[in-house]
């Protein structure tokens, strides 16, 4: 059973998970500022 | 002699969060995803003049792409049962020096103009790279969400795709930015195979096994709802041998290559089709749009998947993507001459596309367990690889068959969105005649999956 000392804490899954989406963010902007091109 | 790598120094420890399952294996898919991206390098190395003033052709630099695509397939199929019993957290290290150091020796061969160093590094040692990543955390995503696996493998799967996005302007960034020193693609390439290893690096720190026994907190495994859904394991080689095998790579054959048929001619068919209403920007805008509905349509189909079943979802790629391929060349100029109707189409068609990709791990594990569904993938995903060339050869024969016959170009797509039509009712033929695996295929000693991850 898993006790509240070895439980991951939330910050390290929000670390974890802001270390991806920070690089994937950047991408997803430029692919959408290439994108409005089509309305042009 | 044990070593931090190994799987057992990778077991989680009781409490560890699942959540921090997907980070690791979205650090590895939108690294590798680059390869996709590789068409930013194409002008500067055709540019790039050796010593006695030679140039490379577009074949040959074609070439280098082909060769990473080439082996990602062989290298899933090669040593994903290697994987299997070595575990995910070797798996990715392998993957990140050899796309890393695939950099490396493609910068030298940039630096000296040997081609050869480049097919070697970018094509053979990267290409195994991207084969041992793509398929390494897929198991492992499985086992740490058996309620949810569609969802698990999309959101991986998701950044496969998205990593083109960060590619493309990271690659073309640091070009200009080296444009001053000596061999700017070197030194681009140098930079991207640090940068890629470091961040591969954090998803090999961070990826976990689930230890014996666990299971996700209140959930109960459902009594199978489906037929499709087995409780047994197949071993990858009995599994190489069965009909449901072979149907699922027809069916993934069959989905990829219609959808290469769209990504491939994106901007000349948009451009041909509403012949002087669509620039050549605005057509670059449309690659932008599609590449978001690659993207999001990994996540979205595969996450829907958990409720439709995978079957059905496929069953819906093949009926709507019928309808879609078959409509799509009637948006045209000479027809209702609607672009946003057009796109709409294409990235509802690019969506199921990406779609299929994502679903077919979870597929898999319905069928065949999850004791080698890595390996099975990693063999399925030569179905890929035979698509990257039959899908531009349909395209490409039949547009040189309608400009060597001086014939209108835009007369050539409704042929070929016809035959990806065509394609379709040989996929659906396909989904609709998977059955359940026969009980002969059975691994004898059953394995509980939840036990898998300590008894191997």
């Amino acid at each position: 059973m898993a006790t509240s000392e070895n439980k991951t804490s939330p910050a390290l899954v929000f670390a974890a998970w802001f270390v991806v989406l920070i690089p994937a963010a950047w991408g997803i902007y430029f692919t959408l500022l290439n994108a409005l091109k089509l309305l042009q | 002699m044990s070593s931090f790598l190994d799987r057992e120094f990778s077991v989680a420890r009781p409490g560890f969060n699942r959540w921090l399952v997907p980070p690791a294996a979205l650090s590895i898919h939108l690294a590798i995803g680059q390869v996709y991206s590789f068409s930013v390098f194409k002008n500067p190395l055709l540019a790039l003049k050796a010593a006695d003033g030679t140039l490379w052709s577009l074949k040959e630099v074609g070439y280098i792409f082909s060769i990473a695509i080439a082996m990602l397939g062989l290298s899933a199929a090669l040593f994903g049962k290697w994987l299997e019993t070595a575990g995910p957290r070797k798996a990715m290290f392998v993957a990140a020096c050899c796309f890393g150091s695939g950099f490396m020796v493609a910068a030298a061969g940039a630096a000296t103009h040997t081609l050869a160093l480049i097919y070697l590094g970018y094509g053979v040692i990267g290409g195994v790279g991207l084969g041992m990543g793509y398929i390494s955390p897929v198991s492992t995503l499985i086992k740490w969400f058996p309620d949810r696996p569609g969802l698990a493998t999309g959101l991986a799967i998701m950044g496969f795709g998205g990593g083109a996005m960060i590619g493309s302007p990271l690659g073309t960034r640091l070009m200009v930015f080296y444009k001053a020193s000596a061999h700017p693609i070197a030194a681009t390439w140098v930079t991207m195979g640090i940068l890629y290893f470091i961040f591969m690096m954090f998803g090999v720190f961070t990826v976990r096994v689930p230890p014996g026994g666990w299971k996700p907190q209140g959930w109960v495994p459902k009594a199978a709802r489906s037929a499709l859904i087995s409780s047994h394991n197949v071993d990858v080689n009995t599994a190489f041998g069965t009909p449901q095998f072979w149907l699922l790579w027809v069916i993934l054959l069959m989905n990829v290559t219609a959808g290469i048929g769209i990504l491939e001619q994106a901007s000349p068919m948009i451009q041909d089709l509403f012949h002087g209403h669509v620039s050549a920007i605005a057509a670059a805008g449309f690659v932008g749009v599609l590449s978001l509905f690659n993207m999001g349509g990994r996540f979205i189909w595969a996450s829907t998947s958990d409720f439709l079943g995978r079957k059905p979802t496929y069953m819906v790629f093949f009926t709507l993507g019928l309808i879609l391929y078959l409509a799509l060349p009637y948006t045209g100029t000479s027809h209702l001459d609607s672009v946003p109707l057009f796109v709409l189409i294409s990235g509802a068609l690019i969506s199921m596309y990406g779609g299929g990709f994502a679903t077919i791990p979870a597929y898999l594990k319905d069928l065949f367990g999850v004791y080698h569904v890595s390996a099975i993938h990693g063999r399925l995903l030569t179905a890929w690889s035979t698509a990257g060339i039959v899908g531009p050869l349909i395209v490409n024969g039949i547009l040189d068959h309608y400009v060597a016959n001086h014939l209108p170009k835009q007369q050539a797509y409704p042929v070929i969105l016809h035959i990806m039509a065509g394609l379709m009712v040989v996929g659906f033929i396909a989904n609709l005649l998977v059955r359940p695996v026969a009980a002969k295929h059975w691994l004898k000693m059953e394995i509980d999956p939840s036990h898998i991850e300590a008894t191997h």
